[in-house]
């Protein structure tokens, strides 16, 4: 007991003041600010597909889109409301819908035979392109959204981790569907899903939680 | 009437029947929050000491024994304070507090059974190996050496084996018949015993 005694001296000695977090709404609104203008860069630099205005009068193209920008919103939303200890779990759901949506419509392009299964259209864009806007996207977006809720680390990081994960994987793969003609085809199919999976995988690892023991503190 | 209220309440519920008190104390809480994010040590101080029991209360529920229960408060405390930006005093503070305490002790029971488990946990190795030079430094210490003497047993073999002899773990394992994990846990135990005594004889 005296050891919790001494922790709360040292603790409380020569305390340094802390800036309080923005709430959790208008911190995920801002972030999704920001990664709007990044994928509006993006899509600068790419340029937007050649069909991109065809292609938008197709309902199920446009479901996509729809459930892309539903799981970034849903998921956004989701990562900065769970980072906070006290918020419901419930919000891990907010992401599902979306994901429904963006899913169901990708599979449904592919039952219909929209577009080829055997992805003759990656001629027109090749692969290594397509990877390339993928990082470009996810990258910044995955390390800004861990820089900002790196304080989960130390309490349920996964719930966090999937949901991030999801909406990082939604914008990814909108910036893939903008840019690259590439809709329905296994590629895209296994470039969206696999985005999902390795920030879903990549997420579960680091999100082991850290003992609280071995952070620095200041000593008396 | 009044009676079935309180029977209808779980058994272990800490905050007291009826809700006005809980409601202050929480708002005292919370204010005694705001104020320590601003810098206030004195108020941190008290709040600190007053969640203690409720801590203790959870962990004692959750871990099996009073050493571990202790070494649960301290770890949800020092969460507490990493992410004590992340308290809203718009807010209630004991759901945060109690939310906070959860997740860190259930973390811990997971550790205990991950250490009981299997060998490897690196968190500790790099503690120990942090620890190490510290020690070895001050091994000519009168007063460490003294409190080195009036350790625990157990925790006085972890401290003799892996710290002034060096061994590896292993080795200290099939020289103590400890297990490896129990020899962390003692030696963990001891530097912060040592950590506590050699800062109160320097402070004199």
């Amino acid at each position: 007991m005296n050891e919790t005694e001494d922790l709360i001296g040292r603790l409380s000695h020569d305390l340094p003041p802390v800036r309080r977090l923005m709430r959790p709404v208008p911190r995920a609104l801002a972030w999704l600010a920001l990664a709007s203008v990044l994928l509006g860069a993006l899509a600068l630099t790419e340029g937007l597909r050649a069909d991109l205005l065809v292609r938008l009068q197709g309902t199920m193209f446009d479901l996509e889109i729809a459930g892309m920008v539903l799981t970034a919103l849903g998921g956004t939303l989701a990562a900065f409301m769970l980072s906070l200890p006290d918020r419901s779990r419930r919000w891990l759901a907010a992401p599902v819908p979306g994901l429904v949506l963006w899913l169901a419509s990708m599979g449904a392009q592919c039952a219909s035979g929209w577009v080829t299964m055997a992805g003759s259209d990656m001629s027109q864009d090749p692969v290594l392109r397509c990877l390339a806007t993928l990082l470009l996207a996810s990258l910044p977006l995955s390390l800004s959204l861990v820089l900002l809720l790196r304080h989960v680390r130390l309490l349920a990081p996964l719930p966090v981790a999937l949901s991030a994960a999801a909406s990082v994987a939604a914008m990814a793969a909108l910036a893939l569907t903008l840019c690259h003609a590439i809709d329905a085809s296994l590629m895209i199919l296994a470039f969206n899903l696999g985005t999902l999976l390795v920030a879903g995988s990549v997420a579960a690892v680091l999100a082991r939680p850290k003992n609280a023991g071995a952070l620095p503190f200041r000593q008396a | 009437m009044m009676a079935d209220r309180n029977m209808s309440l779980p058994p272990l519920r800490l905050v007291t029947p009826g809700e006005a008190p809980a409601r202050a104390r929480d708002l005292e809480w919370a204010l005694l929050m705001a104020r320590a994010q601003q810098g206030d040590g004195v108020a941190y101080a008290r709040l600190l000491r007053e969640i203690t029991p409720l801590l203790r209360a959870r962990a004692l529920r959750r871990l099996r024994t009073r050493h571990d229960a202790e070494d649960g408060v301290q770890d949800v405390l020092l969460t507490l304070h990493a992410i004590r930006h992340t308290y809203d005093p718009a807010r209630p503070f004991v759901p945060w507090l109690v939310a906070i305490a959860d997740h860190r002790l259930i973390d811990g029971l997971r550790r205990q059974m991950r250490r009981s488990a299997r060998e490897a946990a690196l968190d500790d190795d790099v503690e120990i190996a942090d620890e190490h030079g510290r020690a070895d430094a001050n091994v000519e210490h009168p007063a460490l050496l003294r409190a080195i003497d009036a350790l625990p047993e157990g925790q006085r073999q972890a401290i003799h084996l892996l710290k002034l002899r060096e061994m590896s773990l292993a080795d200290a394992a099939r020289h103590s018949g400890q297990t490896i994990g129990s020899l962390k846990t003692a030696t963990h135990r001891a530097m912060m015993t040592l950590r506590a005594v050699m800062q109160r004889t320097k402070q004199k």
